[in-house]
């Protein structure tokens, strides 16, 4: 799973995000994902988590068999 | 139990696809099976990952008993739980029918003390 692609596909879906990817196990598809966005204000964590799954979700068939998401609020 | 039970854990419970008119509905009564579900990747006795692992890990520590179906042991039921809570990635954890989510969450939840407060009420 190429994590540049991971980057720009979210940031293309949430333009303000800063996006941190590593590789959990060094197999490339167990990834660590740390997202940081406004766009996860005011949203529960489920709801969070589902907005990069959906983003993600093509890239799942094929090659990335897990990923760990924290998500933040960018801090004043 | 309507499900033939696999093997006897503390906590967990694997379980069997029970009948059904169809796969949602097999989906949603094994769900229904015990206040607190997990699909997961292997069984509470021996998962295959990490992630469902540290899930049985973290129930067993709550001392929460849940049952559990085996992803690993039936490709149509995998995909179809996929599509049924609109998210990719094994294990599923469900409170009272409702999706909480996968390792990541469980782990967060519990860190904020949410997961006690869900499992509880």
């Amino acid at each position: 799973m190429d994590f540049e692609l991971v980057k720009k596909l979210i940031i293309s879906q949430i333009p303000d995000a800063e996006v941190e990817v590593s590789d959990m196990t060094g197999t490339r598809d167990h990834l660590d994902l740390k997202i940081t966005s406004d766009v996860f204000k005011g949203k529960g964590l489920l709801a969070q988590h589902r907005l990069v799954m959906d983003i993600l979700k093509k890239s799942f068939s094929e090659d990335l068999h897990a990923v760990q998401i924290k998500t933040q609020v960018k801090t004043l | 139990m309507p499900f033939n039970v696999l093997e006897n854990t503390v906590g967990g419970k694997n379980v069997e696809l029970p009948a059904g008119s169809n796969l949602q509905d097999q989906i949603k009564k094994l769900i229904a099976s015990s206040p607190v579900f997990l699909f997961m990747k292997g069984t509470p006795d021996s998962p295959m990952c990490g992630f469902s692992a540290n899930v049985v890990r973290i129930l067993n520590d709550q001392q929460v008993s849940f049952n559990s179906f085996d992803i690993l042991l039936n490709g149509e039921v995998r995909q179809a739980v996929k599509d049924f809570s609109n998210w990719p990635t094994y294990p599923q954890l469900y409170i009272k029918g409702e999706l909480i989510g996968g390792n990541d969450i469980v782990m967060e939840m519990l860190k904020t003390g949410e997961l006690k407060k869900v499992l509880e009420n």
